[in-house]
């Protein structure tokens, strides 16, 4: 299996065929990914293929002593998210989602619960579950210290069970 | 230790990670404590059922060819480090009003990668207007008012999502009178406006009835850009793939001028790993700014708006007012050197000096300029 700089330096060289099993294997858990932190998928999809586009256009920043290859690239998707947040408002957001045909296609409770966490710790608790990144690769994604990490992972994984816990099913454990 | 102090170190538990041993003598017997760790890891369990359901959607698939430079020819020549003099800054003037006015329209194709829709809308007698809506920025709108036939028509479209190939429109009208006051009609209250949403895939054409005035008909091509028109002949004036422009800039600190680099006008293209370069810009007092599309080492990224370069820098705000469209790239890289001595450009360090300077790849895959190679 090739190693992270040999993908790199070839999808560099402009090898299309190297770029695109870099897409097939990323491109599905990176649309996951920003569907969950913006909440719409017209948007998610948007965002998704200007990045793959901009990668394949100008394949530039990656760097292989910082950090793991699907790290760098959740780390521009996230980028890309804050940019579009700052552009739309929660409640453009819901609306949007509500008249979504394709709400129903992650109908989970906990994928609706994490929707009603704030965005930050939505994209730490995704990366950090799903993608499996480490403490150091979840501070430079986010660019915030490493020893800011677990207490940030923590008030997320609150957070979430809060709302969790405020549906139907289940008990609160309460600390004492 | 209580409950409390002990929570973080349940939830560092979940991360694989060595915890404190009075916390862990805690949570080995407290049972509220291990019912929380159970939650935490219930939860990360039931997160990644979730992206198993939702990975389990097919993205589309692509073909991924990058855009050919015709002009590169042009680079070899402008390659290296080189000083505009002010007695050629006529012949410049022209060249890249030539440059501007030979630059084809991108279009790329009906089933493209494109993120911008370039939307044609004809009258049943005429054309008219053509206006490119962007796939990534659903605040957009194209606008029209003006008569058609013996109706006054009020005529918007807005872009309102992506599906592949095809983009889902928002189509507004309203006939009015001369004179009448249309301030409401971009108003989703404004009930003299007929609405109607369409699916239209560019490379086809599409018909819109309506009442009073007969079909209009809707065409449009992708773009891998977005197209900045001028004149009656829409020529596009945005600079070429992977090209950075640059004319008369100048430069803004905190909103204070900082330079003015009158004159210079240039550009360099880095359109792949043998053919990149930056502009270099030196101003006496703030040093140098090198300006490129590759991520120089120690450069931050500046936002790009039209003809202007936005960066936030050494504590202060910075920008480029240019004389012309910058890039069609949001983003590009500006490294600031601000002990930069004038006399390593081989410049005398009295005004301001304007060239470009190709750059080099480490062997760590870091970009440099290559003065910083050579030093």
């Amino acid at each position: 299996m090739a190693s992270d700089r040999e993908i790199w330096s070839r999808i560099s060289r402009g090898d299309a065929e190297a770029f695109d099993a870099f897409y097939r294997e990323n491109a599905p858990r990176l649309h996951a990914f920003l569907r969950q932190i913006v909440g719409n998928k017209p948007a998610a999809e948007d965002i998704l293929q200007d990045k793959f586009t901009q990668i394949w256009n100008r394949p530039s920043g990656f760097q292989p002593e910082c950090g793991n290859l699907r790290g760098y690239l959740f780390g521009i998707g996230r980028k890309r998210t804050a940019e579009w947040w700052r552009k739309h408002s929660p409640s453009e957001t819901e609306s949007e989602e509500k008249a979504s045909p394709c709400h129903t296609e992650m109908a989970s409770i906990v994928g609706d619960a994490l929707q009603r966490i704030p965005e930050e710790q939505r994209t730490l608790l995704w990366l950090r579950e799903v993608e499996g990144q480490s403490y150091a690769e979840l501070a430079a994604i986010l660019d915030i210290p490493i020893g800011t990490v677990r207490s940030r992972l923590f008030a997320a994984r609150e957070a979430l069970r809060a709302v969790w816990h405020s549906a139907p099913q289940g008990g609160h454990h309460d600390l004492h | 230790m209580i409950c409390i102090e002990a929570a973080e170190f349940v939830s560092a538990l979940c991360d694989g990670e060595i915890i404190p041993p009075a916390a862990a003598e805690h949570i080995g017997a407290c049972t509220a404590c291990q019912a929380l760790l159970r939650d935490y890891l219930d939860l990360g369990a039931e997160l990644r059922r979730t992206a198993s359901l939702e990975q389990s959607a097919p993205v589309p698939a692509r073909a991924w060819t990058r855009p050919s430079n015709p002009l590169t020819a042009f680079l070899q020549k402008g390659r290296g480090t080189m000083r505009i003099p002010r007695l050629a800054f006529a012949a410049m003037i022209a060249g890249i009003v030539v440059l501007a006015s030979t630059l084809a329209v991108v279009k790329v194709g009906a089933r493209s990668t494109g993120t911008v829709v370039l939307l044609n809308t004809a009258g049943p007698d005429w054309p008219l207007w053509d206006c490119p809506l962007s796939t990534l920025d659903p605040n957009q709108a194209c606008d029209w008012y003006g008569k058609i036939g013996s109706q006054f028509l009020a005529y918007r479209v807005r872009l309102l999502s992506r599906d592949g190939g095809r983009v889902r429109l928002e189509i507004r009208t309203r006939i009015y009178s001369k004179g009448e006051n249309l301030s409401s009609f971009t108003q989703d209250t404004d009930t003299a406006a007929k609405v109607k949403e369409v699916w239209f895939e560019p490379g086809q054409s599409l018909k819109v009835d309506v009442p009073g005035v007969g079909a209009l008909t809707l065409t449009g091509e992708w773009m891998d850009h977005m197209p900045i028109f001028i004149g009656q002949q829409k020529q596009d004036i945005s600079p070429g793939p992977g090209e950075i422009r640059i004319a008369s800039p100048l430069l803004l600190k905190d909103n204070t001028l900082a330079g003015d680099l009158v004159g210079a006008i240039g550009g360099v293209f880095s359109t792949n790993d043998l053919d990149r370069s930056a502009i270099v810009i030196y101003i006496p007092g703030q040093g140098r700014f090198l300006i490129a599309q590759a991520p120089i080492k120690g450069a931050v990224e500046a936002h790009v708006a039209f003809s202007r370069i936005s960066f936030e820098e050494g504590g202060h705000s910075w920008v480029f007012v240019n004389g012309i469209p910058v890039s069609r790239a949001e983003h590009i890289w500006v490294l600031h050197q601000p002990d930069f001595k004038a006399n390593a450009m081989g410049q005398n360090g009295d005004g301001p000096s304007f060239g470009n300077q190709k750059l080099v790849q480490t062997a760590s895959g870091e970009w440099i300029p290559t003065d910083a190679a050579t030093n």
